[in-house]
């Protein structure tokens, strides 16, 4: 068994050989935010936080995560809410696919550095591909989250 | 008006930022199984055996479909029908699948894809293009023997006659690439059981519903009444997911008989590469006559278009090439040929820009060319043949219907762009490695379909007895912002507040067919239709209150208003017309104004609108390694009336960003047939490091036919990049391509360069099988030390190369997690060592201030690896025991004298980097053993220079092209102490000890000459033989130069 808390919430689930956290997160505990765009680390569409920094879910295994923290597009943080908010006042989102990724890899961001300049952005979000919105309004708004975070 | 022409959120933006929109791959019905699909082994040849006896056996297997399972018709298409979902005795290209399994999870429907046995005999294959056009070519498919498709001839004047009489003449062949929709969701579709109908339900990542439905029904042998297509949020298409999801839903229709339980058939990125169409390649030879003032006067075209094995769209592909091969300029004699072609190579069809990013690259490259020979600026030659209001077309359709703002933009984006000024400016001759320069493009486009077929669509309008509304189209939301812009169409008709109206999940068999949601129509045809179901329901609402409210009504803010003040709310006249017997239900249907064609002389009113672009691009090109870095875009379209600018600008920066990715990164690497990038580490395409600077200007003349003004916007925005890119890389470079993309060799040596493959290696893996390991989590070093002693163990560190080699199927059949282990995540700054860690992360390594600032040689290559979240796993010891080539941080711990100490549960011995890289992937670390830490003694007191130079395709996550680490002691102006190592060039990461040797006690200048000439010779020994060699030794040559030089300023 593997005991973690996810969201905030403890969590045991049964291990099997190979298991992703990818598919222990949408499987086993039905949180489909994350997606699966590549398998490999590249897209950044799996993204979720583990103990607070962005990984690709792909390449964690579950058995890595014992006693970790984990985080996903569905969790209740405040700071996630005013990111998802500039998300859509800036229209950062079209189809949504890499959505929940950008979402995770600017929460880890806005965590650690909470007054993010361009550049800082663009380096959180370097690993998060998307194919429709060419990053701009994405970009506006995480930086639009940081302001409004610290107004 | 309220709604229209104000930013508006997107309203089905909650769902997507929460995580709990479902996309096809997130569908979970009961009982439903999982599909996984068997390629053939070989791009074409003949099926001689199938034999699925012992997959069939398998544990947890359900059903395994053949095409002799197909009740209805085997082959399925949109205009002919070529397409087999599941091979009929013969493959013709890769991406064609044998036989397909449902099983009960997705990994055994794998195993037992991989176990199904078969023999396809190879047949010759023909991918080169112009081979396969030529009369005496052997048939690509015996079933259509002649691999011409479809020819379009256009004729207008007489364009060989014209060319004797002018002044100047080019004769120009230009070349594009196939490439990947890359939409970040793979394909994914399911298939159930539907109770009521007796037939079938399909959910999934679907483009155009309708089209979908009609192939599975074919397929099926079933009426369309009897397959209901309910499609998924779309993650991404582009044009994408029609065919190619058409097929997979068969499959996954006939598996749901076959076992009569719900089937999902979801793609890994590297199936959806194999199997899913691209951007037809062009071969586009162009003639243009001119005078010595630059007026055109004729202009032929020979263009081939490669359909790959499967002829899908190309019918109309190309015929949208046709139409707009001159581009918008006046040319009074034109002739046409254009010829899709089948090949062996993987199948293309519908690519937002359709047919047009092409044409547009060849022909606004001529442009250019012919403003050079006239002694133009580019934007003066527009000027001069630029169409005007009420031109003539090439296919003689005269421009009246709309305004023509062709100028309008061209101007508006010269000016914005400061472009005349600029393109002197670069003009000039530039000194240093990096180069600019500024190009821009010039577009019309037909909206819509045209002539091509029926442009019909359809729409319903609902109004509750409260004043809610219901809306719901044929057309569907793909991320582009359908459903936002419909809710403002209605609520624009209706005088009410978006927030009134909910956008249903239509479903095929609730909305009649209204056609494919292609070709920018859906504002355009789908607006207008919701446009003219909402007028149809306020007709009945104001008959409801004409009694109180009079006949002349203002709708407006949730009011209807008569003409003496007197108003109701919306709500209450809703709820008078109900409780009037009124019906407040309405379908719209829109049927585009007319057009007309000649196939034969290819004359006719192709559009009945057209809409304008133009972007120019500013670029910074690096001599040495041949990247362009796209600076700037200013993209100025008149796209009619914009119903929201904040999606309009969406659109702009995202189709932009995919013509930069076309015209400067992406390609599939296709050899014989063969892609050999399948997935995005080596298919790249830009990342948010890419972006450049937008200014983009809307010019809105709005169109008589579309909803409130509206035309077509989200292709326009894409096919116009690479055009404009390779203009400005032109003037950068001093040098023309007449080939895209510019990639570094292209940029570099004018062709692009790829590792040959043997015709053994063109058999394609026939699958990928992921092997599942057992995982163990150690506590302690010493007993991760004792596990590692079993054989076929490994060790698991940041698992960013390990897991991935697991999914590829030649992992371990035991990992050894060594997450548990604090004391391998230590970085201690000794007096004259740094120990670190072999679990440090990258991202520990720059996020180290101190390490960063006594070696920043490898604080600059970690902080190189990947991205964020890769180097948020990715540790230093994973990295050097992976040995790869191209392994990032190992070129500076190399030159920093790094040393290992490697443990086993016996034994602890300490090596150099150096010495335990052995080869490419090839190490000294004995079975049993692992690195535990990384020792980097300091630098002896000094003036050290650190520079660390990596190429790479893109701006960020890459994998490196070359890497180069140089470490130097300066000492009154000459380097005392230099070390030298290389990534990405030798077998594996290596210093270079007779050129550091070479290079001591030089001053940085001599140096540099010395170490050039050095470096060279060096690699013409080493590597001179390989392909890359070409691309790879001047590079480095240049770069060390560069760097040495770069010495004497510090």
């Amino acid at each position: 068994m593997i005991r973690m808390t996810v969201n905030g919430r403890d969590i045991e689930l049964q291990d099997r050989p190979g298991l992703r956290l990818l598919d222990a997160l949408r499987d086993d505990l039905g949180l489909m935010g994350a997606k699966e765009g590549c398998g490999i680390g590249e897209c950044g569409a799996c993204t979720v936080l583990l103990n607070g920094r962005a990984v690709n879910s792909c390449l964690v295994l579950l058995a890595q995560c014992e006693g970790a923290q984990v985080e996903t597009v569905e969790s209740t943080d405040a700071t996630l809410a005013v990111l998802r908010e500039a998300f859509l006042q800036e229209g950062a989102v079209q189809c949504g696919f890499c959505t929940p990724g950008m979402l995770m890899s600017a929460l880890a961001l806005l965590r650690a550095n909470p007054a993010p300049d361009r550049d800082d952005v663009i380096e959180a979000l370097e690993g998060n591909l998307c194919r429709c919105t060419g990053y701009v309004q994405i970009i506006d708004a995480v930086l639009a989250a940081a302001g409004e975070i610290s107004r | 008006m309220k709604t229209i022409g104000t930013d508006v959120r997107r309203v089905d933006g909650d769902q997507k930022v929460t995580g709990v929109a479902v996309y096809a791959a997130d569908v979970r019905l009961p009982g439903m199984l999982y599909a996984a699909c068997r390629y053939t082994p070989v791009t074409c040849g003949v099926v001689r055996r199938l034999d699925a006896t012992v997959a069939r056996a398998m544990p947890g297997v359900v059903a395994i479909a053949t095409c002799e399972d197909v009740p209805g018709q085997a082959a399925i298409g949109p205009i002919r029908a070529d397409h087999f979902p599941l091979a009929s005795g013969r493959v013709f290209c890769e991406g064609d699948v044998l036989a397909v399994v449902a099983a009960e999870t997705p990994e055994l429907a794998r195993c037992a894809a991989a176990a199904i046995e078969v023999e396809v005999e190879p047949t010759e294959g023909i991918f080169d293009l112009e081979q396969a056009a030529r009369d005496d070519a052997p048939s690509v498919r015996p079933d259509f023997p002649d691999n011409v498709i479809l020819h379009y001839p256009l004729r207008k004047g007489d364009a060989e006659a014209a060319f004797a009489t002018c002044e100047h003449m080019l004769d120009r062949t230009y070349r594009t690439g196939a490439v990947e929709h890359a939409y970040i969701e793979p394909e994914s579709v399911t298939a159930a059981p539907d109770l009521v109908s007796g037939g079938l339900r399909v959910f999934g990542s679907v483009q155009n519903p309708y089209s979908t439905r009609s192939a599975v029904a074919a397929y099926m042998g079933l009426p369309l009444n009897r397959v209901n297509v309910e499609p998924s949020n779309l993650g991404g298409s582009f044009g994408g997911k029609d065919d190619t999801i058409s097929a997979m839903a068969c499959r996954a229709a006939l598996l749901c008989r076959l076992c009569g339980r719900p089937v999902q058939l979801t793609s890994s990125r590297e199936e959806s590469i194999r199997e899913s169409y691209k951007r037809h390649p062009y071969i586009m030879r162009y003639k243009v006559g001119f005078s010595a003032d630059g007026n055109l006067e004729a202009l032929t075209a020979d263009i081939l278009a490669d359909a790959g094995a499967i002829s899908s769209q190309t019918f109309f592909v190309t015929w949208r090439s046709l139409v707009q091969a001159t581009g918008p300029y006046a040319i009074p004699n034109v002739s046409i040929d254009i010829r899709g072609v089948y090949t062996n190579n993987p199948y293309t069809g519908a690519f937002r820009g359709y047919g047009s990013p092409q044409v547009i690259f060849a022909q606004e490259s001529l442009m250019d060319e012919v403003a050079e020979v006239c002694g133009l600026s580019p934007l003066e030659l527009r000027r001069r043949n630029a169409f005007e209001q009420d031109a003539i077309t090439a296919t003689g359709q005269k421009l009246d219907s709309h305004r023509v703002a062709l100028r309008e933009v061209l101007d508006i984006a010269a000016q914005r762009s400061d472009y005349t000024r600029k393109r002197e400016l670069f003009g000039q001759p530039q000194q240093g490695r990096r180069r600019r320069g500024i190009g821009l493009a010039l577009s019309f486009r037909g909206c819509s379909l045209g002539a091509e077929g029926t442009d019909a669509t359809s729409a319903l309008v609902c109004v509750q007895s409260d004043g809610s509304v219901c809306i719901a189209a044929a057309l569907h939301e793909n991320g582009q912002g359908l459903r936002t812009t419909f809710a403002q169409v209605a609520a624009e008709a209706l005088g009410i507040p978006l927030d009134d109206i909910v956008f249903l999940s239509p479903q095929t068999s609730w909305v009649p067919d209204g056609g494919p949601t292609v070709a920018s129509r859906s504002t355009l045809m789908g607006g207008k239709a919701i446009e003219l179901a909402a007028l149809k329901v306020r007709q009945a609402l104001a008959e409801a209150v004409s009694a109180d409210l009079g006949d002349e009504l203002t709708w407006e803010d949730g009011r209807v208003s008569g003409a003496d003040g007197s108003s109701l709310s919306f709500a209450e006249v809703a709820a008078r017309a109900v409780q009037q017997g009124r019906n407040l239900a309405a379908f719209g249907w829109f049927k585009a104004p007319a057009t007309s064609w000649d196939e034969e002389a290819g004359q006719g009113d192709a559009y009945f609108t057209y809409v304008y672009g133009c972007q120019v691009a500013e670029v910074e090109v690096d001599t040495i390694t041949g990247r362009v870095r796209v600076e700037r875009v200013t993209a100025v379209h008149d796209a009619g009336r914009i119903i929201n600018p904040l999606g309009a600008l969406g659109q702009v920066y995202g189709g932009v960003t995919q013509g930069m990715g076309y015209g400067v990164l992406e390609d599939l690497n296709i050899q014989q047939g063969v892609i050999k990038f399948r997935n995005f580490d080596e298919y790249i395409i830009p990342t948010a490091a890419d972006t450049p600077q937008f200014d983009v200007c809307f010019v809105e003349n709005p169109d008589p036919a579309g909803p409130y003004g509206a035309k077509s916007l989200g292709e326009p925005t894409l096919e116009l990049a690479a055009a404009a890119i390779a203009n400005a890389v032109a003037q950068a470079t001093g040098k023309r391509h007449r080939q895209i993309p510019l990639s570094l060799e292209q940029v570099s040596l004018g062709r692009p360069l790829y590792k040959p493959s043997r015709q053994s290696e063109t058999a394609t893996a026939s699958f990928e099988q992921p092997s599942p390991a057992k995982a163990l989590a150690p506590s302690t070093l010493p007993e991760a030390l004792r596990l590692l002693q079993s054989p076929g163990t490994r060790a698991l560190a940041g698992g960013t190369d390990a897991l991935i080699a697991q999914r590829a199927g030649c992992g371990a059949e035991a990992l050894v997690s060594l997450h548990r282990l604090d004391e391998l995540r230590v970085i201690r700054m000794e007096a004259h060592e740094v120990r670190l860690g072999a679990c440090v992360t990258m991202r520990d390594v720059r996020d180290h201030a101190d390490l960063a600032r006594v070696f920043p040689l490898l604080a600059s290559a970690c902080r190189s690896v990947g991205s964020l979240q890769i180097r948020n796993r990715a540790t230093l010891g994973g990295n050097i025991c992976n040995a790869a080539p191209c392994a990032d941080s190992v070129p500076a711990l190399l030159a920093l004298d790094a040393g290992l100490e490697l443990r086993s549960q016996h034994d602890r011995r300490n090596v150099s980097v150096a010495e335990f890289i052995r080869g490419a992937y090839r190490t000294v670390l004995r079975p049993g053993e692992m690195v535990v830490s990384v020792t980097i003694p300091r630098l002896p007191e000094g003036e050290w220079m650190h520079l660390y130079e990596k190429v790479g395709r893109r701006a960020s996550v890459n994998i490196g092209r070359v890497s180069l680490a140089l470490l130097v002691q300066r000492e009154k102006g000459i380097l005392r102490n230099v070390r030298l190592a290389t990534g990405s060039l030798l077998s594996c990461p290596a210093r270079l000890t007779k050129l550091e040797e070479l290079l001591r006690g030089k001053s940085p200048r001599e140096a540099a000459e010395l170490g050039r000439e050095a470096m060279g010779d060096l690699l013409r020994e080493a590597i001179g033989g390989r392909w890359s060699a070409d691309w790879k030794i001047p590079v480095c040559c240049g770069l060390l130069y560069d760097m040495l030089l770069r010495l004497e300023d510090k």
